[in-house]
């Protein structure tokens, strides 16, 4: 029993639980294999996304542009499949754009050394701009059957989404936790100097993680224009960066780099869509979802910052 | 008053890159769009920047402090929605407006307190009351929009006074007193001082905490106010209004040679940020350019800002 | 005959305007712990940067195991075989003890990449297990671990690459006094191993007993090497020390007040240890002791920088002191040790930072008055000497000395009753520190009560009116004015436990 309280995602494991139960009491229809499906099902982009945002956090960074990557190469892919490209060479190019809006990132950042904050608050505007310039202003629709497979498509009788978003958090749990290439991640995030003298390039690896991100991002955004049906440039995407970055500090990531887990923002991303899909379901006005999504932005830094104080305060006592 | 610039080296860039980029826009629109250089057109441009121009003060201020705020096209929307309710259930129109500042500043207030009294990210704080706010904004009016305030109220957004719009003065005096505060108070001396060394300041016996608070509770009132000019210029308080515009301020703030990490920058290099910006998206609106283009190259405009060192005046 | 592992020879290292080292010799056999002393500033520090490939030496060269090699970074000294262990450590504290030892190593990964976890950890324990270590789980998160832990993890770490020779700097200042055994067991295994060590410590205890031989560097030179059986306590700290120079301080011409203006009853510094002392009108008291003795803290204590337990009397006043501004409207002014980042705001004018603590007193209203701010900072530069072609200068430009003076200059400015200076001419030429102390001597004269931090000894003498030896948290010894010299001061402060009164 303690050692799995020691466990790195036993609050949030228990926070989930906590508002299972409490939606379940004012719901009859929460609790229900279709309802928890449905939670799976809508926030399979999310699962993905959020795979890259741990990376960027794992860093010490930030990326706030990962929303409207998304509205890129949703809107990208449309326009392929509106030009009659074959619906999978239009997923791999939507996800070839994503790994270069990452490049670009990736560029500023680890390259020109422009803090991580100012490169994607200018792509955020930039990506969504170029997202709504080619889109031509209009609602992308009327996708091909052949496309509609990404999303709503089922494989050895699972839904497709689904085991692409499985697979992908298998690998990259593999990633972080059996390469060199991740552990450098935790440890350029942990002590950044320490990692210089160890050897260990950090702005090749800063540049790799937002380009691995800009790929997530990709494959999410096949996904979800696949299952959405429709992609409009200007609002698709809208709060994603936010939301995720939200996903990841609850789920036991640290603002400050180094410590969290993909498992964990797994479980905050399944944690922020039970409450949002509680409250729907408890006929609480939509218009608190957002409101909400904010203030669970506000705890998680809270429980952050509460963190760090716990951790630092044995070393206050040296003698110096 | 040279003598005293020269003093504060920190303040006085040379603003010569940013004076040239906005000739150069102001040339080249008046070439390419035979309605930009006119009174009329200038006039209707400096109505359109106060909002930007006014949450561009504490922003610079804040920015100046090693800090960002994010949240404040948020708590421009939440102050102006609160406003817009308050005077909805009968309230008088100023009393009203009295409301919205208060909101505003006790969002400002909720910022500081997490950031300056508690050690929080600033950018992460700021980016959770900007969701947070947006959504309550939803919550409060329901996402429609509130009008029908009475003919008085439209003195402020909507008025010229000897053909120039009132809130363009009202701007260019905040900018005023902004600056003489930034430059004369030893206000300023604590803001330069902990945006080049927090520690230094605290060492030196002043509260840290209380400035940095003092910083957002100011951008908390700045937003709030643009969120009152803002309904008086629009006649009306949305939901959606101020999304954004946290990207014009804070280029505004950086193309001025505000320094990103701090320390260094000036209210004056802001004012011709602002400029820059107000003239280039006008330009464009005439061009025809639509808004998510004009964010491309506002955001463009923001990286080069940043990654070239001639804006810093270095 | 054996062979050294390491030879240095003719090293020279010069920075911009001082010679930090001059033609140093120096050896290193396998299995030996050779110890390394000086006083602060003699060049202990830059001669192990250079050996471990933190900075290139400007002359001489250094061979390991008779090849002649260059160090490019730390990294290469380490792969070479060379390793340091810092003061402080370069741990990842989110990560095991395991992959701290062997981050970033292809040698633990399996052929298509794959991290091999258990062979890392095997790898680790047994490590970990040789230098006696056998108590601690190399599975667990360094954030987890104790100090002493920590260190045995740093070592750990240079011997996974087949560490020839091991730096340990001041290796026991961040141990409590039963963890120092514990260390000494390790650097006794890495000895039987055939490891060269060298071991930098101010401690002379702790040199006796684990040291094979002394080199003693004084001012950029190597005095002498020595087999620890040939010296003695007494001939070791002469070597350190050289002629006593005294010519730098002022002579005091009249004695201190009698009115006790400071007094401090148990005062916390950690959870075990409190201390006491006074400070009366007009005294220069000096506070001296080896890292790890506590004078920082007591300064941070009464600075309000730090909170914790215990009394502060302010001329007869019992006071509360929470913060740095709160210690100001006490009139206690502090002139802290790392002017560049605790002292100076480097990008702003000297005036600007003399007048900083002290603005709302030059203001009217919130507006700040200019000429009252000039005539401050004028009387300052003047009564300092602070040398700059004015005041709007940025202090950037200024040298050490001149910096320091600012920062003397901007709490003299808030006319203190009470002024803590510690470490006040680290990193200064000789000539600003004779400035400097006359500066503090004439403050005395005028009244001020001084409390004096220093690491420099001849500082703490030469100032001092009376001296109080720090050593972990406590008091072990107090000099009346022109009692201490050289050789018993650092005899007090680096073997505390000694009997009876004379060396």
């Amino acid at each position: 029993m303690k050692r799995l309280l020691n466990v790195h995602e036993a609050p949030i494991i228990v926070f989930t639980i906590l508002v299972i139960v409490l939606f379940s009491i004012i719901s009859p229809d929460f609790f229900q294999f279709d309802n928890i499906r449905l939670i799976l099902d809508q926030n399979i982009s999310m699962f993905i996304v959020a795979i890259g945002m741990t990376m960027v956090i794992l860093l010490g960074g930030m990326d706030l542009s990962v929303g409207s990557v998304l509205a890129v190469t949703a809107t990208s892919v449309g326009l392929f499949l509106s030009h009659g490209i074959h619906p999978w060479i239009a997923a791999f190019m939507g996800i070839v754009i994503g790994v270069l809006c990452g490049m670009v990132n990736g560029y500023f950042i680890a390259v020109r050394k422009i803090p991580d904050i100012i490169v994607t608050l200018a792509t955020m505007y930039i990506f969504r701009g170029i997202a709504v310039g080619i889109s031509g202003g209009t609602w992308m629709t009327n996708f091909p059957d052949g496309f509609r497979y990404f999303g709503q498509g089922t494989l050895l009788g699972l839904s497709f989404p689904l085991l692409t978003a499985i697979l992908l958090i298998g690998i990259f749990i593999y990633l972080l936790k059996f390469t060199r290439m991740g552990r450098r991640i935790y440890a350029i995030g942990g002590n950044g100097s320490a990692a210089k003298l160890a050897g260990i390039s950090v702005a090749k690896s800063k540049f790799m993680v937002y380009v691995l991100t800009g790929l997530l991002v990709g494959v999410a955004s096949v996904i979800f224009a696949s299952k959405v049906g429709s992609v409009q440039a200007s609002t698709a995407g809208n709060s994603l960066s936010f939301e995720v970055m939200a996903a990841v500090l609850i789920g036991g990531g640290s603002i400050f780099g180094g410590i969290g887990t993909v498992a964990g923002t797994m479980l905050g991303v399944l944690f922020m869509g039970i409450i949002k899909n509680g409250l729907i379901i408890s006929k609480v006005s939509p218009f608190w979802v957002d409101a909400t999504t904010g203030f669970l932005i506000i705890l998680a830094i809270v429980i952050n910052t509460l963190q760090r104080i716990r951790q630092n305060k044995g070393k206050e006592g040296d003698l110096v | 008053m040279s003598a005293w610039t020269s003093q504060f080296s920190l303040k006085s860039n040379k603003l010569v890159v940013q004076l040239v980029l906005l000739i150069f826009i102001l040339v080249l629109f008046s070439i390419l769009s035979p309605y930009f250089l006119s009174v009329t057109n200038f006039m209707n441009v400096l109505n359109q920047m106060v909002e930007v121009g006014l949450i561009a003060i504490p922003m610079t201020m804040i920015i100046i402090s090693g800090a960002m705020d994010l949240s404040v096209g948020s708590i421009l929307a939440f102050s102006a929605v609160c406003m817009g309710v308050a005077f909805e259930r009968g309230i008088n129109i100023w009393v009203s407006m009295g409301i919205g500042l208060l909101a505003g500043v006790l969002c400002g207030a909720v910022n500081g307190y997490l950031i300056a009294r508690h050690r929080m990210q600033a950018i992460v704080v700021t980016i959770g009351m900007l969701v947070m706010l947006r959504g309550l904004v939803y919550v409060i009016n329901e996402g429609r929009p509130i009008s029908g305030f009475p003919d008085s109220f439209y003195f402020l957004g909507q008025q010229y006074i000897g053909g120039v719009p009132f809130n363009a003065i009202f701007l260019v005096v905040m900018f005023l007193i902004a600056s003489f505060v930034m430059k004369k108070t030893r206000f300023s001396t604590y803001v330069y001082g902990i945006g080049n060394n927090e520690e230094v300041v605290h060492y030196s016996g002043i509260s840290v905490v209380r400035i940095r608070f003092i910083l957002f509770m100011l951008s908390g009132l700045f937003s709030a106010l643009a969120g009152v000019f803002l309904m008086s210029r629009l006649a009306s308080a949305e939901a959606t209004s101020g999304t954004n515009i946290e990207l014009d301020v804070i280029t505004a703030t950086l193309i001025g040679g505000t320094h990103i990490f701090g320390g260094r920058g000036s209210l004056a290099g802001t004012f011709v940020g602002l400029l820059i910006i107000v003239f280039l998206r006008n330009g464009l609106n005439l061009l025809g350019v639509s808004v998510l283009y004009q964010a491309v190259i506002l955001g463009a405009l923001l990286l080069l800002a940043v990654g070239n060192k001639k804006f810093n005046g270095v | 005959m054996r062979h050294p592992v390491l030879t240095m020879e003719g090293i020279s290292k010069e920075f911009p305007g001082v010679k930090a080292l001059s033609d140093v010799n120096f050896e290193l056999y396998p299995g030996e712990v050779h110890a390394l002393m000086g006083e602060n500033g003699a060049g202990k520090s830059t001669l192990m940067k250079v050996l471990s490939g933190v900075y290139s030496a400007t002359q001489g060269k250094i061979k390991l195991k008779g090849k002649e090699v260059t160090f490019g970074n730390p990294l290469d000294a380490q792969r070479q075989g060379v390793s340091i262990i810092h003061q402080e450590f370069n741990l990842f504290s989110n990560l095991s003890a395991a992959e701290n030892i062997f981050i970033d190593r292809p040698e633990m990964t399996s052929r298509f990449g794959r991290i091999q976890w258990s062979k890392m950890f095997d790898e680790a324990q047994r490590l970990v297990d040789s230098i006696g270590g056998g108590e601690i789980d190399v599975r667990k998160e360094v954030r987890h671990l104790g100090v002493h832990s920590q260190q045995v993890i740093e070592i750990a770490k240079a011997l996974s690459f087949q560490a020839d020779v091991l730096i340990m700097d001041e290796p026991s200042a961040a141990l409590p006094e039963n963890e120092v055994k514990k260390m000494f067991e390790v650097v006794n295994r890495l000895r039987a191993q055939g490891v060269a060590i060298v071991y930098v410590s101010h401690r002379m205890k702790e040199i006796f007993e684990i040291a094979d031989k002394v080199t003693v560097l004084r001012d950029g030179t190597k005095i002498d090497t020595r087999s620890i059986d040939e010296v003695t306590e007494q001939s070791l700290i002469q070597m350190m020390v050289g002629k006593e120079v005294n010519q730098l301080y002022p002579v005091r011409k009249q004695e201190h007040g009698e009115k006790v203006v400071l007094q401090v009853n148990q005062l916390s510094l950690d959870s075990t240890h409190r201390i006491s002392f006074e400070l009366r009108r007009g005294e220069i008291l000096g506070l001296f002791g080896v890292p790890g003795s506590g004078s920082h803290t007591i300064a941070e204590r009464l600075f309000g920088l730090k909170r914790g337990t215990g009394e502060i009397i302010i001329n007869g006043t019992s006071v509360r002191i929470n913060s740095p501004n709160e210690a100001k409207a006490k009139r206690i002014a502090y002139v802290p040790p790392d002017r560049h980042r605790q002292g100076i705001i480097k990008p702003m004018s000297i005036r600007q930072n003399l007048s900083l603590p002290i603005l709302p007193e030059l203001s009217k209203g919130i507006v700040m008055d200019r000429a009252r701010i000039e005539q401050m900072s004028g009387e300052y530069m003047e009564k300092l000497r602070i040398k700059a072609p004015s005041d709007q200068q940025s202090v950037d430009f200024l040298s050490g000395g001149n910096q320091q003076k600012v920062v003397i200059g901007k709490w003299l400015a808030a006319k203190p009753e009470i002024l803590i200076l510690e470490e006040p001419t680290r990193g200064v030429d000789v000539g600003a520190k004779a400035e400097i102390y006359n500066i503090i001597h004439q403050l005395a004269e005028e009244g001020l009560s001084i409390l004096l931090i220093s690491s420099e000894m001849p500082e703490v003498i030469g100032l001092s009116d009376r001296i109080l030896v720090l050593y972990k948290g406590e008091v072990v010894h107090e000099f009346a004015h022109g009692e201490a010299d050289q050789e018993q001061l650092l005899q007090r402060a680096s073997h505390p436990r000694l009997e009876g009164g004379t060396v």
